[in-house]
């Protein structure tokens, strides 16, 4: 190969040199335009959150001193130290205090749930008794005269929205044309997590119900559910909503995942779109202050850390607990291990606690285990979610926990019986749960409970598989809630609008079907934004397949202070 | 009868002018006529562009089976993210950081790529960028506070117009956003483009075709293999620092190996070896997803037929002789659309209960997309942008000049014609 | 001590189940040079078929739904072969690692369609009788012990086993003989009557049933759901490729070092302090010691070399 093949290509090279340069000089001067556009163009669009913060923790403890006087309350120890506690600002938002877990755990020991919360009343009495609740709290609203008073609108809890702050083109009626109404929901259909995404499928099915049955509200708005998949990818799901929001202006968006709700958090409460029960624990979504359009639905996971460890408490008076943690390393797992290491912290009775992280997309958690079963832990507790859960079990019989711990947790996403404890078999029994009080839908025990048979038959009718209790979740844990809140707004002055929708959701109180009994399922405006604070507290009985209610319900209702979360520190 | 083009020629600038003026018209009429929310796409198509760009320099046009360009975008997204909320740095001060971290990684990972060969290179590459996400959540060196751990990062800074620019919408940046990313994708072609023209380009060519000739020719291979690995890294940092920009969110759920497939597909589809087919590759698997979900909506059952139609024709193509890969294309494909359109009528008229799929559209789309994917390997192998240029190319042919014969010697060929039309059958 | 022992027994189980994927990645390797990114889907779709067999729509015994199941998986294997692969040149690496993806998402989305994402609670298991743990090395100070698992042993045997009947097919059988002919030179193999394309697609038949069957004897471990080769399958290639893309051998070698690695490595650095987050990304074990292994033998531990003639 000759030099001369390889240098040219037998062009005018100076002509070309020559215009090279003039478009490298082009180029160059437009690239240098758009640095300096850059360089000039950013700037902080919102506060940032730090900022706000600061303002909010101030509104919370005053909010927090007020909701205390206001609350009636059934136990004394809400003494002045814990409130102290909370004005420091150290005990965290999105949660309870120690202490008030504490007593709630030990009154509930001494209580107990009749017919572990089997309810037989006719599905027709229930829905009476749901059409009169509705009826109380839109009277409650007319009476207290919430709404729209010019710019901004009022709600119960002294929660309040600015609504010149929404963008010029808003619509408070947005999705709702030609008698349906638009809602959107983002959720993962592919990928790992793709099991999640059953639970939008079972609530198109209720809605699809609600739907043949008179739809929403006085004239008959059927629900056109509008399902995205985002593969629980948080740049995906940005880019629905945009989408979202830009081509179909839904009346509302459900999203699905803490760091995909993070991440449009921002997004929906500046284009004041309504972000209602999101479909995570996580606690940031108690900040009615900050992001008055987000709202969550299940027991906080910080909550929950807090009830396992007034349990140790109750239980171990001796002192000196060991616990292990099994840990799945992402947002969901991470919130429990914050909250219950802080817990632990200030504990006298548990002595150490070991936390082993593990990858989400582990095959096996052998290692994890063996690495916690050699801390020798009295608890054992799995702060996971999905497939993982079944192998905590599996692995905690193998690795000899369930010999030497005396207690052992599941969390209250792994509630589901078919899903999670009928797998790993007898290595299942006697696992304890926090679970949220939710009635199992493949519990047997609840099987002629009237609301759960009901929606099994109804998700039968349906086509869709009842054993898979994600459609039962979608179905009635969300679902029902769903539909709840919209009939209340649309019985409104002004019928069916985001607003007043907003105002139904945060003044929102009934009995849950699918909730235990004595378990409020309500908000209070800025004073309680915390739809489900209680949870029972139950053993697995891997005779009955079913999940044993002991003591009574843990009530903590109204008691979670509102949680302006700042990422990296907490709320 | 292709009108042909000298190479050189004052028409050829004009062509090639042309060309580039038509990009130009379509960007700005994309920038001015698609709504927001798809711009938005549109600039993560381009961050993505970028990231096969450089992807493509290392597989491509090295030849190197490096599949771990995923985890550069990431360094280039948390870098971005980092720099701007923990040390107050500027959008454009992060471009030129991003892209020399990723830089130095890739040098990094450019050393054991000397050794490593092939499928094993490619392997290893996969386990790094599947086990990258995982890095960014361990907790040393206040790592997880830098790129958001588990929870994801939110950029508080946000990219928006400034004051002296009355045409872009302040609460819309996305448009604006399109203009900066456009320039930088723009910038990022070009200068891959010459790249691959110029000298050093030409090595990393020869690497790939024969190694052990390129050695003997002179070409270090050390040095350019590691420094081809070091920039086709920073290239991909540049797209993570793009990434960041248009979505002012990173997470490390965004960076798996879901993603590198993703580059993979847009690099194959778009065409291997080619600049441009980064770009074509890019809106393929951006906005293909998009299309798969938006659009197909029907049952498992059809799926099903849709494999069936598929393989018949792929089947029935594969009869015709090798010589005539249009008439295979045009068979195979009449095939499948006689199964389709037999396939849909026959749904129609019967309702088969139970078959309908209510698991939504997440798996049928992901089955789409594969079936996607197989069809380009088989009707399109050398991608969109390979299969355009063969079939442009009877329509409009550019022909390299001969180069001038040295001082002196003789011309033995009878026919220059006939060495003319050789010299272009070989020609890239 | 007897935690190290327990961390090496968790690594042989572990490892177990990452030989099981990486060996039919590495029988298609050998036939093809190939690699088929949807062997771990191929074979959770084998662990499927028995499921459908054994549980959910007939009540086969678990022996033979598992053989039927393999051999659904071997013509299913075959089928891919023939229509898709066949006309590609296998040294052009690109357009089959795009196909086998295809594949690889086609096969997930059916599978996570027909069968909802969920973990099946009545997974086929072939050795229930495997069923207990026995305890070793219990004292007073380690009420633990030394545990090991009865199902564990078994898949460890089996694959043993496995490793054994494939290294009767394929060196002791004219079939073999013909398969590492192919393998070994392609054109020469033609040229002595050998029908290639029967070779390539008993190569993949052979692949995909013994995928098939090792998915079906880890599922009771690791559960059997549409995503249950998700994970495994970077371990698998990691595997294949620690010990050599073209040894079977080399394969479940290399899954048990890396099984042994992560579980003793990552096992003691949790220990320490500022490293135990590392627990969580298990993942960088392998890609380190994979770097490793491969600057010093790049083509596998017991890989055959590739000399390049100038």
């Amino acid at each position: 190969m000759g030099r001369e093949n390889i240098s040219h290509s037998g062009i005018n090279v100076e002509g070309t040199i020559l215009k090279k340069l003039t478009l490298m000089r082009l180029l160059a001067i437009v690239f240098t335009f758009a640095l300096v556009a850059t360089a000039c163009g950013s700037d902080s669009v919102s506060d940032t959150v730090s900022d706000v913060g600061d303002a909010a923790q101030d509104a919370v403890s005053d909010d927090d001193d007020d909701a205390m006087d206001d609350e009636a309350m059934d136990d004394e120890a809400m003494d002045d130290e814990a409130m102290d506690d909370e004005g420091d600002g150290e005990t965290a938002g999105g949660s309870v205090d120690e202490d008030t877990a504490n007593d709630a755990v030990a009154d509930a020991a001494d209580e107990e749930v009749t017919d572990g919360g089997v309810v037989t009343t006719s599905i027709e009495d229930l829905e009476a008794e749901w059409a009169e609740a509705r009826a109380a709290i839109v009277a409650d609203i007319k009476a207290a005269g919430y709404g729209v008073d010019g710019d901004t609108l009022t709600g119960p809890g002294g929660w309040s929205i600015d609504l010149s702050a929404c963008p010029s083109d808003w619509s408070d009626t947005a999705g709702i044309s030609d008698g349906t109404i638009k809602i959107g929901h983002t959720t993962a259909q592919s990928g790992a997590l793709a099991s999640y995404g059953n639970i939008g499928v079972g609530m198109g099915a209720y809605f699809d119900y609600v739907n043949e049955n008179g739809g929403v509200g006085p004239d008959g708005l059927q629900i056109d559910l509008q399902i995205k998949d985002d593969a629980y990818v948080a740049t995906q799901t940005q880019e629905l909503v945009a989408e979202l929001l830009q081509s179909e202006d839904p009346f509302y968006i459900q999203t699905l995942g803490s760091p995909n709700t993070f991440a449009v958090q921002g997004t929906l409460n500046d284009n004041c779109v309504p972000q209602p029960m999101s479909m995570t624990g996580h606690q940031a979504w108690g900040d009615p202050d900050n992001n008055p359009w987000t709202t969550g639905l299940q027991l906080s996971y910080a909550t929950e850390s807090l009830l396992w460890g007034s349990w140790i408490e109750a239980n171990y008076p001796d002192g000196g607990v060991n616990v292990a943690a099994l840990v799945m390393d992402n947002d969901f797992g991470l919130a429990y291990e914050q909250a219950f290491d802080r817990f632990a912290e200030e504990s006298d009775i548990i002595e150490s606690v070991a936390f082993v992280r593990h990858d989400p997309a582990a095959a096996t958690l052998t290692n994890e285990v063996t690495t916690l079963a050699s801390s020798g832990p009295d608890v054992f507790i799995a702060m996971t979610a999905g497939n993982p859960c079944v192998l905590a079990i599996e692995e905690a019989a193998r690795s000899g926990i369930t010999d030497i711990a005396t207690a052992l947790f599941m969390p209250s996403v792994c509630k589901a019986v078919s899903a999670y404890m009928a797998p790993p078999g007898e290595a299942s029994d006697n696992w304890l749960i926090f679970g949220g009080g939710w009635k199992d839908s493949t519990d047997p025990q609840y099987a002629d409970d009237t609301y759960i048979a009901w929606m099994n038959d109804r998700i039968d009718d349906a086509g869709l598989d009842t054993s898979v209790s994600l459609y039962a979740s979608g179905y009635g844990q969300f679902g029902w809630p769903a539909v709840q809140a919209l009939q209340i707004a649309a019985e409104l002055d002004g019928g069916l609008s985001r607003t007043n929708y907003m105002i139904a959701l945060r003044a929102l109180r009934m009995d849950h079907p699918a909730l235990l009994e004595g378990i409020e399922f309500g908000q209070d405006g800025s004073n309680d934004s915390y739809l489900v604070e209680g949870s029972d507290l139950s053993r697995f009985s891997f005779a009955d397949q079913s999940w044993i209610i002991e003591g009574g319900v843990i009530d903590l209702d109204g008691e979670s202070p509102n949680c302006a979360w700042v990422a990296g520190e907490g709320c | 009868m292709p009108y042909v083009l000298e190479q050189g020629s004052a028409e050829h600038r004009t062509y090639r002018m042309a060309g580039f003026g038509l990009l130009i018209l379509a960007m700005v009429l994309c920038g001015i006529f698609l709504p927001e929310f798809q711009l938005f796409r549109m600039n993560r198509a381009m961050a993505t562009a970028v990231a096969i760009l450089g992807l493509n320099l290392v597989v491509g046009f090295s030849g190197l089976f490096a599949l771990c360009q995923s985890a550069f975008i990431a360094l280039g997204a948390f870098a971005c993210g980092s720099l701007i909320v923990d040390e107050g740095w500027d959008y454009w001060m992060t471009i030129p950081a991003g892209m020399l971290l990723a830089f130095l990684v890739g040098l990094l990972l450019g050393i054991p790529a000397l050794k490593i060969k092939g499928l094993y290179l490619a392997m290893s590459t996969v386990a790094f960028a599947t086990a990258f996400p995982s890095l960014s959540k361990l907790e040393f060196f206040g790592i997880p506070e830098r790129t958001g751990g588990a929870n994801g990062k939110e950029i508080t800074e946000k990219l928006i117009p400034p004051d002296w620019m009355p045409i872009f919408n302040e609460d819309a940046p996305d448009r604006y956003q399109f203009l900066l990313l456009s320039i930088l994708a723009l910038f990022a072609f070009w200068a891959v483009g010459n790249l691959v023209k110029s000298r050093p380009g030409r090595a990393i060519i020869a690497i790939r075709d024969n190694e052990i000739g390129a050695a003997v020719s002179g070409v270090d291979l050390r040095r350019f293999k590691v420094l081809n690995f070091g920039l086709s890294a920073a290239i991909g940092g540049l797209g993570g620092v793009m990434w960041a920009m248009n979505s002012g969110f990173v997470a490390e759920q965004d960076f798996t190996f879901v993603l590198m497939v993703d580059l993979l597909v847009g690099l194959v589809v778009g065409g291997v070896a080619t600049v441009s087919g980064a770009a074509i590759g890019a809106l393929v698997v951006v906005f293909g997803r998009w299309l798969c979900q938006t659009y197909f909506d029907f049952s498992l059952a059809s799926m099903i037929w849709l494999v069936v139609a598929v393989a018949l024709a792929m089947y029935v193509s594969r009869q015709q002789p090798a010589t005539e890969p249009l008439k295979k294309f045009m068979v195979g494909a009449g095939v499948f659309v006689a199964a389709a359109v037999a396939g849909l009528a026959l749904f129609a008229a019967v309702d088969i209960p139970g078959l309908y799929q209510l698991n939504g559209d997440g798996p049928l789309s992901q089955a789409i997309f594969g079936f996607v994917l197989i069809g380009f390997v088989f009707f399109a192998p050398q991608g969109i942008v390979g299969s355009w240029r063969k079939l442009w190319s009877r329509v409009v042919q550019v022909r390299p000049t001969i180069p001038d014969l040295p001082e002196g010697a003789e011309v033995l060929v009878k026919d220059m014609d006939a060495l003319q039309t050789s010299i272009q059958s070989t020609s890239t | 001590m007897t935690l190290f022992l327990q961390r090496v027994i968790d690594g042989l189980q572990n490892g177990a189940i990452y030989s099981v994927v990486a060996i039919p990645m590495v029988l298609i390797f050998k036939a093809t040079t190939l690699i088929n990114f949807a062997q771990g889907e191929l074979a959770m779709l084998g662990a499927f078929f028995c499921f459908v067999f054994a549980v959910q729509v007939w009540s086969v015994p678990v022996a033979i739904a598992a053989i039927l199941a393999m051999i659904l998986a071997a013509l299913l294997g075959m089928g891919i072969e023939r229509t898709m692969l066949r006309s590609f040149d296998p040294t052009d690496h690109l357009p089959v690692v795009l196909i086998t993806l295809g594949i690889f998402y086609i096969v997930n989305a059916f599978a996570g369609d027909i069968w909802n994402y969920q973990v099946q609670p009545d997974v086929p298991n072939l050795f229930p009788f495997a069923d207990g743990t026995t305890v070793l090395m219990q004292s007073e100070t380690n009420r633990l012990g030394l545990r090991i698992q009865h199902d564990s042993i078994a898949i460890i045997l089996s694959l043993l086993v496995m490793l054994g009947v494939l290294h009767l097919i394929l060196n002791k059988t004219k079939m073999g003989l013909a398969f590492r002919g192919v393998s070994s030179n392609t054109e020469s193999s033609r040229l002595v009557g050998i029908r290639v394309g029967r070779i390539l697609s008993f190569g993949w038949a052979l692949a995909c049933a013994f995928g098939a069957l090792g998915a079906i004897i880890v599922a009771p471990r690791i559960q059997l759901q549409p995503n249950m080769m998700l994970f495994v399958l970077v371990y698998a290639l990691a595997a294949a490729a620690f010990g050599g893309l073209d040894s079977v051998g080399g394969a479940a070698i290399g899954g048990f070092v890396i099984g042994l690695l992560n579980s003793v490595v990552l096992g003691y650095v949790a220990d320490i302090g500022v490293m135990s987050s590392l627990t969580a990304a298990p993942l960088v074990m392998p890609v380190i010691v994979l770097l490793v292994v491969l600057w010093f033998k790049p083509s596998g531990l017991f890989g055959t070399k590739t000399i390049e003639r100038v």
